[in-house]
């Protein structure tokens, strides 16, 4: 008995070697960390969902790698001299997976979807500058669009559909982009309710795949769309296999189980680009990382104090270290690839020296044990990161060092991510350590993390200048960008002077594909990469 | 015997009821909640309030138990918070993989250690001794992720034998032998873990049983060393360690967690490590149900099987 079951198992050992079951250059098999929540673009934020989502929606417009917008669904459009009237002309012949024509009804359908309280998404604040938005985002008693005297979005006819604004605003195009605005099926969602809709399991688009099998916490698979408005993908298949060990995730990529994998550990990243049939891509990104704390709260209150803070830690050194030089060092709310960044604004140098002196400034003496001290307490605080990113995790670690250096006692609270988002949110915090997706356009996370308004909100560190709060709201209030431009290199100015966040770094995206797949482009946006899927084609080189 | 199985079963039903209340409180006592990873990167107090609310969340804990232990016990584990799948269709789902692991890893450790322990005890204080000895040791000493990750990197990675993860490839699901290498890897580790501990009792409960006077009466009779071992003795070793093969399963079922984790296996343990950290409650609750149930079945299980084993021993 033991000896036939050994035999067999030396025989599986011995005698086989992996094959796959995959055609090669026709299949492109994804690495994902996670699984996706939904699949439904207007209530779908996680970061899988964005990825998983990319190839089976389309939004009116994309992104180019310089950011700009193109047509996709959307053949062409025209915005009223007042700046408060968007018209596009919808592409003719686009079919949704299921056969049926797209119209400008869907696209009504999915907006008046986000905007509609009932439905649970974070991406209804984009559409602030949407007319009727107050009255139809109400918490208590919200009007439906026939109630309203212009409505925000109108069928002119079945290609063609308009959006009425508020105020002029330059962020309104660049928010209709994927994957926070692709279009959903009217005629499949139109009285359903989109937080639970089977949809979200099984959803059709207009995009290039057509979703096939969805195995939780194994697989997605999506195959060619044969009929897709841009032509027949050349790859026949897409499949997303969810392998939550980075390690493991990186032996598949090598042993050819996988063909594309993202953010491998930054110290395997030079051994990857030596490896003969890997390519490594990398591409910048708008998510930063940011070393915060309570602005309300002394000493963080005293300007000196902050400003010290910021001199006391040496960037370039944790880009150099914890990011093997995959990031950018942040100056600011911006990243250097964006319009709205502004090159005059320079990070307070590393000066421990400068840093001790403002210290002194302020009042802080050493005390007994080497910790500085005011009015007789210890200049000691705690800071919060999320126990699970590595990268945080070391950044959280150097900068405890850093501190001690000049007399300042950190001590590090890893949680898991559940409790310090709320904890975030609660405003439950000395310091923190952590980072914001942001978006490629400047207005929606800057007016949402830096405007006082929103303390209840993203602006939980509670920071708060009547100029910041001027300078973005004028910089949302209009559509010409060389006056937007304007307005955020005076937010940048004015944030670095505060000194509210010691900005740390931009990461890089890192994206290891195997040799002889062609067509990726690294848009610099979150997930960019993902748009470029119905590109991607095998060459064999 | 019937008296003792339905008071058993009882029992085992009222230790379920406990098990659910307890892990309910627990699961909403830890910080947190499941609209963090619900929401993502960008998360809104507006968003989770809406989302509390969607879920039932902001109701009080104990109508919300109450509807959920109501809906249970029609046969409704409620679904998923992130994917909105039914739970019990989840855990269906999954079920199939986590027992073939968890069947294979113990068949082998039983397969392998028995016999080494055997040999171990009957050649006590020689190599073979020493050399069951660090093979328990290796075994008990390594945690299965790191062993895991240790087998994919030699068998995958230098000497390209076998795939590092997943259950089997696509396309080829009906492939046996393509299953049995992916299968090879996680059940290896998962077993190495439970052969030590089975080898150690296996030894120390033979070498017992083999000073007993019955033993040397077989011997004195002129009965061979096999038959007096594999028979006699063996036998009756064997109670201990059915014992601990019994309550070896939770220990499996959390090497199962850490050992799915590693190799992408779809099982329940990955289901249920995945519900935890996005605080997916329903899963977790349908998923602690359904082991809860499994080990307080064993136990049950491990008891009856003293009487096969042992006809001296019944129960009234």
């Amino acid at each position: 008995m033991i000896h036939a079951i050994l035999i067999a198992l030396l025989a599986i050992l011995i005698g086989l070697t992996p094959t796959h079951g995959l055609a090669a250059g026709k299949d492109f098999v994804i690495g994902l960390s996670g699984d996706a929540t939904s699949l439904n673009p207007v209530v779908a934020t996680d970061g899988q969902s964005y990825i998983a989502e990319w190839p089976l929606f389309d939004s009116l417009v994309e992104l180019d790698q310089g950011l700009n917008v193109k047509p996709l669904l959307a053949e062409s459009w025209e915005v009223s001299r007042d700046g408060l009237s968007y018209t596009f002309k919808l592409k003719r012949g686009v079919k949704w997976h299921d056969g049926k024509p797209f119209t400008a009804r869907d696209v009504a359908f999915t907006f008046y979807s986000v905007l509609d309280p009932k439905v649970t998404t974070p991406h209804r604040a984009y559409f602030d500058a949407l007319a009727g938005f107050p009255e139809l985002t109400a918490k208590d008693n919200p009007k439906k669009p026939e109630e309203l005297a212009v409505r925000p979005i109108e069928v002119v006819d079945d290609h063609t559909v308009r959006f009425r604004l508020r105020y002029p605003s330059g962020s309104f195009l660049a928010v209709l982009v994927n994957p926070r605005a692709g279009i959903v099926p009217e005629h499949i969602l139109k009285g359903a309710d989109l937080n639970t809709a089977e949809f979200n399991r099984r959803p059709i688009g207009t995009g290039p795949f057509k979703l096939v099998e969805w195995r939780r916490g194994e697989r997605l698979v999506m195959e060619a769309n044969t009929e897709y408005h841009g032509g027949r993908p050349a790859l026949d298949r897409l499949i997303f296999r969810i392998i939550p060990d980075s390690v493991v995730l990186l032996q598949e990529l090598r042993a050819g189980g996988v063909d594309f994998i993202e953010n491998p550990p930054l110290t395997e990243v030079a051994r990857l680009k030596q490896t003969p049939n890997l390519k490594v891509l990398v591409a910048d990104n708008t998510s930063y990382t940011y070393f915060g704390w309570r602005q309300d709260v002394a000493p963080f209150t005293d300007v000196r104090v902050r400003r010290a803070l910021y001199h006391a830690i040496d960037v370039p050194s944790i880009v150099r270290e914890v990011l093997q030089g995959y990031a950018v060092v942040s100056t600011g709310q911006f990243p250097p690839s964006s319009w709205a960044f502004d090159p005059s604004v320079k990070p307070y140098a590393y000066d421990p020296a400068r840093a001790r002196a403002l210290l002194a400034e302020a009042g802080f003496k050493p005390g007994p044990d080497g910790v500085l001290a005011k009015d007789g307490k210890r200049f000691s605080f705690s800071v919060r990161h999320d126990q699970a990113n590595q990268s945080v995790k070391d950044t959280a670690v150097i900068i405890q060092e850093y501190l001690k250096r000049v007399g300042v006692e950190v001590q590090l609270e890893p949680l898991d991510w559940p409790t310090f988002v709320k904890k975030l949110f609660a405003s439950e915090f000395e310091g923190i350590v952590v980072g914001w997706t942001n978006h490629h356009d400047p207005d929606p996370f800057a007016y949402t993390i830096w405007h006082s308004s929103q303390w209840k909100g993203r602006n939980f560190a509670h920071y708060k200048n009547a100029r910041v709060d001027e300078a973005l709201e004028a910089a949302r209030r209009t559509a010409n960008t060389a006056e937007r431009k304007k307005h955020y290199a005076e937010l940048s100015k004015l944030l670095m002077e505060d000194a509210p966040y010691v900005f740390l770094y931009f990461q890089q995206q890192v994206y290891v594909t195997r040799a002889g797949y062609e067509g990726l482009v690294p848009i610099p946006t979150f997930a960019g990469i993902y748009q470029s899927l119905k590109s991607v084609r095998w060459t064999g080189k | 015997m019937r008296t003792y199985i339905l008071k058993r079963i009882g029992f085992a039903v009222s230790m379920l009821v406990g098990v659910s209340i307890i892990l309910f409180a627990i699961m909403r006592l830890a910080p947190g909640g499941p609209e963090a990873v619900l929401i993502g990167g960008e998360f809104s107090p507006e968003a989770a309030a809406q989302i509390r609310q969607r879920l039932g969340l902001d109701r009080p804990l104990a109508l919300q138990y109450l509807g959920w232990a109501g809906a249970a016990l029609r046969g409704d584990l409620g679904r998923s918070f992130k994917t909105g799948d039914p739970v019990s269709a989840l855990i269906l789902d999954r079920l199939g993989p986590t027992v073939q692991l968890t069947f294979g890893a113990l068949v082998l450790a039983l397969v392998v250690a028995v016999p080494l322990g055997v040999l171990a005890a009957v050649r006590r204080g020689t190599i073979w001794d020493t050399l069951g000895s660090a093979v328990a040791l290796f075994g008990v000493s390594f945690p299965s992720f790191w062993l895991g990750i240790m087998l994919i990197l030699l068998f995958s990675e230098v000497f390209h034998l076998l795939p590092p993860s997943g259950l089997s490839e696509y396309g080829r699901e009906g492939d046996l032998a393509a299953r049995a290498r992916h299968a090879i890897l996680p059940t290896l580790t998962l077993g190495l873990i439970q052969m030590a501990s089975f080898m150690r009792f296996t030894r120390s409960s033979l070498l017992e049983v083999l000073r007993q006077d019955y033993v040397r009466t077989a011997r004195a009779k002129g009965l061979g060393g096999g038959p007096v071992v594999w028979r006699h003795a063996l036998r009756n070793a064997l109670i201990p360690v059915v014992t601990v093969v019994g309550l070896s399963l939770p220990t499996l079922v959390g090497g199962a967690v850490l050992t799915e984790t590693v190799f992408a296996w779809p099982g329940i343990g990955r289901l249920a490590v995945g519900a935890v950290f996005e605080r997916d409650y329903p899963v977790i609750m349908g998923v602690n149900l359904m082991v809860g149930a499994v080990v307080i079945g064993a136990n049950l299980l491990t008891d009856l099987a003293y009487c096969v084993i042992d006809p001296r021993i019944s129960y009234r």
